[in-house]
């Protein structure tokens, strides 16, 4: 469109979050769109969300219910969604049944009786529900009338344009489908799809069609709660604007620590401790996070295994700063754990919280529960999911502190069990070694993207006070084994100064 | 009343909802029994001039009345008061949009 012209085509707000960022801004006025998916997919929820949050007394919504489900059913259950306003019902928002017109088999009756209810109501939005059902028996009387299915819609896309009215028809349609004539008319085409793997049910949507717009490409996952559908857009890291974080390193509240890593954690990086069960992985990312909320800074922590009130409970035995940040909305912990969630969804909820809180570090507890957390179907190509989370929390200028669990192999050094080591700027690792018949705690510093860092193995105990690091083992080889080995006094290691010895 | 109702919620949705309200409205009043609900009929309710000749004006209006509240508590019921309500008022042969105090009134009555 050229700069000085009149903006013609007007985009309305659906009501759905995340849906009008899918569309690429809203839905364009007076569109004719399909809503198309199997029962069960959310078209008539979707659908009622939309024009709850658009009718008014002046341009109301009309929505005409077919044969398929009862329109008291429907009331019945769409009544339990908190965007319904019963209110609205009556005034705002009125319904049509078609059933009588639509068993005589004459579409023509049908168009005449949506038409008259157009012109005496004039809405400004139009459903009908189910569209499958005109069509289908449409398609049994087809021969008999000579308006076919395909005259019929384009006659009702017409009419209901003409009447500056946007327009929503709903129906059972399969994949296969898409050359049906309905597809051809509609200036949107939005596709709902629900697919079961193993005990998880994945909702996806996606724009098929949408003229007049630039939508999202992609399926986008969405969930139906007590407030409706919210759809999580799929939001690909090179959209975003890269903040240019400061550089700045910022404390890791473990004194030690902060040496080997060349003086702190770079702000703005993602750094990853990977680690076996109890070696003090969560211990470690909670003093990460307080050291910054001490600092004055803000924070979020999701946590994947374990309930918040549990993760709340072990930190605050530790440190009360916890407790104290969260009641003073410094400090977020968010519990993600439903076992169907998707990547887009955890991303939304996370940036959600870093946004609101204006959030300077983000803890990430754990890789693996989160995996966990995944429905299987997104489990499947985990490392591209998590490169996008880490990409698109980077990005905002966030410093992402990742704990993963290891199993402890004894003989090889695994950095994580995703194999997801390429996305994160700085590794450090823990592990249990043998000592005199001991298990000890050891960790090192295996990867620090851009900055010098120490190349020395250290003992650590975890303390009340959480972390303290201990010396290092020099005097041990093969610790990285498991079972470290007390070397000959008289033999330096190569490249050691004799004076290390001593030590 | 029932064929603006039948607007909303089908002349099929209508009907169950009238001959469920009528069965139990009938189970108390003998004058319904000669009352019938005719579906898809410009007249609805058939056979009240008879049940008046044979039981009574009070009697045939009790019964329809009472008939009227079933259906008003059933939809209430199954979609809620309020909603119910609204749906109904629409209804209501005297309703229009410019009289809502008035709709109240004669909805609650």
């Amino acid at each position: 469109m050229k700069k000085d012209e009149p903006e013609i085509i007007r985009l309305i707000p659906t009501g759905v979050p995340g849906l009008d960022r899918v569309l690429g801004g809203g839905l364009p006025e007076y569109s004719f769109n399909l809503v198309a998916g199997g029962p069960g997919s959310g078209k008539t929820t979707l659908a009622h969300q939309i024009i709850f949050a658009n009718a008014t007394a002046e341009r109301p919504a009309l929505y005409f219910t077919v044969l398929g489900e009862p329109t008291i059913k429907m009331l019945r259950y769409q009544r339990q969604f908190s965007f319904f306003d019963t209110q609205l019902v009556g005034s705002a928002v009125q319904f049509v049944n078609l059933s009588a017109e639509v068993l005589e088999g004459d579409l023509s009756g049908v168009l005449d009786r949506i038409v008259s209810e157009v012109e005496e109501v004039r809405p400004g939005i139009v459903v009908v529900d189910s569209f499958r059902t005109i069509g289908g028996r449409a398609g049994s009387v087809e021969q008999q009338s000579e308006l076919g299915i395909e005259k019929f819609v384009q006659r009702l896309a017409l009419n209901l344009t003409s009447w500056e009215v946007t327009s929503f028809l709903l129906g059972e349609y399969s994949e296969k489908e898409q050359r049906n004539p309905v597809f051809t008319v509609a200036d949107g085409a939005f596709w709902l799809t629900q697919a079961t793997d193993r005990n998880s049910v994945v909702r996806k949507l996606q724009i098929v069609k949408a003229r007049g717009t630039a939508p999202m490409p992609g399926l986008h996952t969405f969930r139906i709660t007590g407030d409706g559908v919210q759809i999580f857009p799929r939001i690909p890291e090179q959209t975003l604007a890269r903040k240019s974080p400061k550089r700045e390193r910022l404390s890791t509240g473990i004194a030690g620590l902060d040496e080997m890593i060349g003086g702190g954690v770079i702000a703005g990086d993602a750094v990853m401790l990977t680690g076996p069960a109890g070696s003090g992985k969560s211990t470690i990312a909670t003093q990460f996070m307080v050291a910054g909320l001490k600092n004055g800074e803000t924070g979020v922590i999701a946590v994947f295994e374990e309930y918040p009130e549990e993760y709340l409970e072990r930190a605050n035995a530790r440190d009360s700063k916890i407790g104290e940040m969260i009641e003073a909305g410094k400090l977020e912990i968010i519990y993600l754990r439903p076992l169907d969630l998707s990547v887009d969804e955890a991303l939304y909820e996370i940036l959600d919280a870093v946004n609101r809180l204006d959030a300077k570090r983000v803890v990430i507890d754990s890789l693996s529960g989160f995996e966990v957390a995944l429905a299987p179907t997104f489990r499947e190509d985990f490392r591209e999911s998590l490169y996008r989370l880490v990409g698109t929390l980077t990005a905002t200028g966030v410093t992402v502190f990742m704990t993963a669990e290891v199993l402890e192999g004894f003989t090889d050094v695994r950095f994580t069990a995703e194999k997801v080591s390429f996305i994160t700027d700085e590794i450090i690792i823990q592990r249990y070694v043998e000592i005199e018949g001991k298990l000890k705690r050891v960790m090192a510093v295996i990867k620090m993207r851009g900055s010098e860092h120490s190349h020395t193995i250290r003992t650590y105990e975890l303390t009340r006070d959480g972390v303290i690091l201990g010396g290092d083992l020099r005097q041990y080889d093969g610790i990285i084994t498991g079972v470290p080995r007390l070397r000959n006094p008289a033999v330096p290691s190569p490249g050691e100064p004799a004076s290390a010895r001593l030590e | 009343m029932a064929i603006a109702l039948s607007r909303w919620i089908g002349i099929d949705g209508c009907h169950a909802v009238f001959s469920r309200a009528k069965s139990e409205a009938e189970a108390k009043h003998a004058a319904l029994r000669g009352v019938s609900l005719q579906m898809r009929a410009a007249q609805y309710v058939e056979g009240v001039g008879a049940s008046v000749e044979q039981y009574g004006d009070d009697a045939t209006a009790e019964g329809i009345e009472t008939m009227l509240v079933g259906v008003s508590e059933l939809l209430g019921r199954l979609v809620g008061a309020d909603m119910a309500r609204n749906l109904i008022e629409q209804s209501l042969p005297d309703s229009t949009q410019d009289e809502p105090a008035e709709k109240t009134r004669s909805a609650e009555a």
